[in-house]
């Protein structure tokens, strides 16, 4: 069963390739541009967006919206009548399912 | 030598309640681990006949390198959380190792004994001990979680022991040994079947038995929840593997696989979710629990091997995340919102990392490694299923950098800490390190892992050396 874990490549390149960029990451951190006076951008030119700040509340919003996840959010209620009924329904299921496979 | 090991934490639980020290729960968990380390070091099953009554007339601790390992993880993550604990808890220390010590010895029984009554006791110590701790801070989020916490523990705890009365009164023994020997898969075994399977599903927080835990943990101790999302899953898990393995009920391998994918996506789409990180951490957790069950669904050995391992690793990196977020938290005056959470250091950064990618299961670090093996094992046996298993990784992945990003990317309104103490530092740094180590030479980890598996897989063995006395 070891053998999986034989392909070396499999450890060795993202290992190669995560270190790879970390040290880039941290050589262009380390270096230090001389900006003219008044200049803060790097860029200067194109088209000039607002600068924006996600909230943490905004996190993948378009994909809890378009999978409507908040529906299962709203299954959790916080009220223990409720908690109660799921532990019975799923002593239900379970019955069920020894029933059915044995 | 397993009855002095109880022996001692017992003695040290209550004699810390009464001297007032810390040091002594605390010495009594780390010499119980570095005992279970010296007995694992043996071969074969252990035993242990309480007042030389032999089985399956007298109460049996048997254990077996399974069980070995649960005690062993029980206790390994129970001392770390016990070190780093001494500068967490300021008030009622006393109390508070008592409480835990107490919570150890309940994890400890369930996974050594041989007896399904005596494991219902010890489930109940390790319960009542734990709403307790959970309470510990006595706030409205605190109380409010202890009691749905008691509530839906109670509906465990009675499913058990009805369960166990029924199987009593059919087989007429409570050595689980000799149960296997004498159980038909009559009508009436089935009932008490579904509520042994429902009551431990309960403890191990599986959809949709899930509910208490979030609310639990967002009250509780962060060193509390290392405990309750790293080893007291475990002891559900176990606890329902010694049920099916030791009964033979390979058919329920389809229930195991269901409850495993639900509980994997349903967790993971709640952490997504999470704005409070102590609840997306318990989400996360259910998730991975979702992992372990399909992994041991699967039935093959590569699943098991797989589960095994995944179970292993998601407590060593589950327990590493509660504690840095605990000392995130204990240095921001207790925010947990993500919203208003920021801090700057470094070396809590990196290891919330690392066990984040351990925990997601990105090369080369411990998670990596069981989630391959699952991965390997589904493939063979259903691709969607190991298709959902890999979109679930996605999430998963989503909701750790969101939690990342806004804990320790966040530059408005951050919090640098400074001057962590080394006694809180060390057992992160030392799950950390076994994060590395473990992904990085995965051949260690199955060195624990594969003995566990061909015990798990070879209940005759168990039972002949049960009711043969060794």
């Amino acid at each position: 069963m070891l053998g999986i874990f034989n392909y070396w490549l499999l450890w060795v390149l993202p290992l190669l390739a995560f270190t790879a960029m970390g040290f880039i990451i941290y050589a262009l951190g380390e270096k230090k541009g001389k900006p003219a006076p008044g200049k803060y951008e790097t860029y200067t030119c194109g088209e000039k967006f607002p600068v924006t700040d996600v909230g943490h509340e905004n996190f993948y919003r378009p994909i809890k919206r378009i999978l409507e996840l908040s529906r299962l959010r709203h299954a959790h209620t916080g009220i223990l009548s409720d908690y109660l009924l799921m532990i019975v329904t799923g002593f239900v299921i379970v019955l069920l399912f020894v029933m059915v496979l044995i | 030598m397993i009855g002095y090991i109880i022996l001692i934490l017992i003695v040290a639980t209550f004699l810390s309640l009464i001297v007032r020290r810390d040091i002594l729960p605390i010495g009594a968990i780390i010499i119980s681990f570095l005992f279970l380390v010296f007995l694992a070091a043996g071969s074969g099953i252990v035993l242990f006949e309480f007042g030389g009554w032999e089985a399956p007339f007298g109460i049996v601790w048997a254990a077996d390198k399974l069980s070995m390992m649960i005690a062993m993880l029980v206790t390994g993550i129970a001392s770390l959380v016990a070190v780093y604990s001494l500068r967490y808890i300021k008030e009622r220390r006393h109390r508070y190792y008592s409480l835990l010590s107490l919570m150890t010895i309940g994890m400890l029984g369930v996974s050594l004994t041989g007896d399904i009554f005596n494991l219902y006791v010890f489930f109940e110590i390790f319960s009542i001990s734990s709403y307790a701790l959970v309470a510990f801070f006595l706030d409205d989020y605190a109380i409010e979680g202890a009691f749905k916490y008691l509530v839906a523990g109670s509906f465990a705890t009675t499913m058990l022991l009805l369960g166990i009365a029924l199987l009593y009164g059919s087989a007429g023994t409570l050595n689980m040994a000799d149960l296997s020997s004498q159980i038909l898969q009559t009508p009436m075994f089935l009932v008490p079947l579904a509520l042994l399977i429902t009551g431990f599903g309960l403890k191990v927080a599986m959809v949709p038995f899930h509910f208490w835990k979030p609310d639990a943990i967002e009250g509780t101790p962060s060193p509390i929840g290392a405990i309750f999302t790293a080893v007291s899953t475990s002891i559900g898990i176990y606890c329902i593997l010694r049920v099916l393995f030791i009964f033979s009920l390979i058919e329920l391998n389809t229930l195991l696989i269901v409850f495993g994918v639900v509980t994997m996506v349903v967790g993971a789409v709640m952490a997504f979710m999470q704005d409070n990180i102590k609840r997306l951490l318990a989400y996360s957790s259910i998730s991975q629990i979702g992992y372990i069950l399909l992994a041991l669904g699967l039935g093959t050995y590569l699943g098991i091997s797989g589960g095994l391992y995944q179970l292993l690793n998601n407590a060593i990196a589950n327990a590493l995340l509660f504690l840095s977020i605990g000392v995130v938290i204990l240095y921001s005056g207790g925010r947990e919102r993500l919203s208003n959470l920021s801090v700057k250091n470094n070396i809590l950064m990196f290891c919330f990392g690392i066990g984040a990618l351990s925990i997601i299961g990105i090369p080369p670090l411990a998670g990596f490694a069981s989630k391959y093996m699952i991965y390997l094992a589904a493939w063979e046996v259903s691709p969607p299923i190991a298709a959902i298993s890999i979109i679930v990784a996605a999430f998963t992945l989503a909701y750790y950098l969101k939690a990342f990003s806004c804990v320790f990317l966040n530059p408005r309104g951050r919090t640098e800490i400074k001057g962590i103490p080394l006694i809180m530092l060390i057992p992160i740094i030392i799950l950390a390190a076994l994060c590395i180590i473990l992904g990085i030479l995965p051949h260690l980890g199955l060195y624990v892992v594969e003995p566990a598996v061909q015990a798990l897989t070879n209940s005759s063995g168990y039972v002949a050396a049960v009711l043969g006395g060794g």
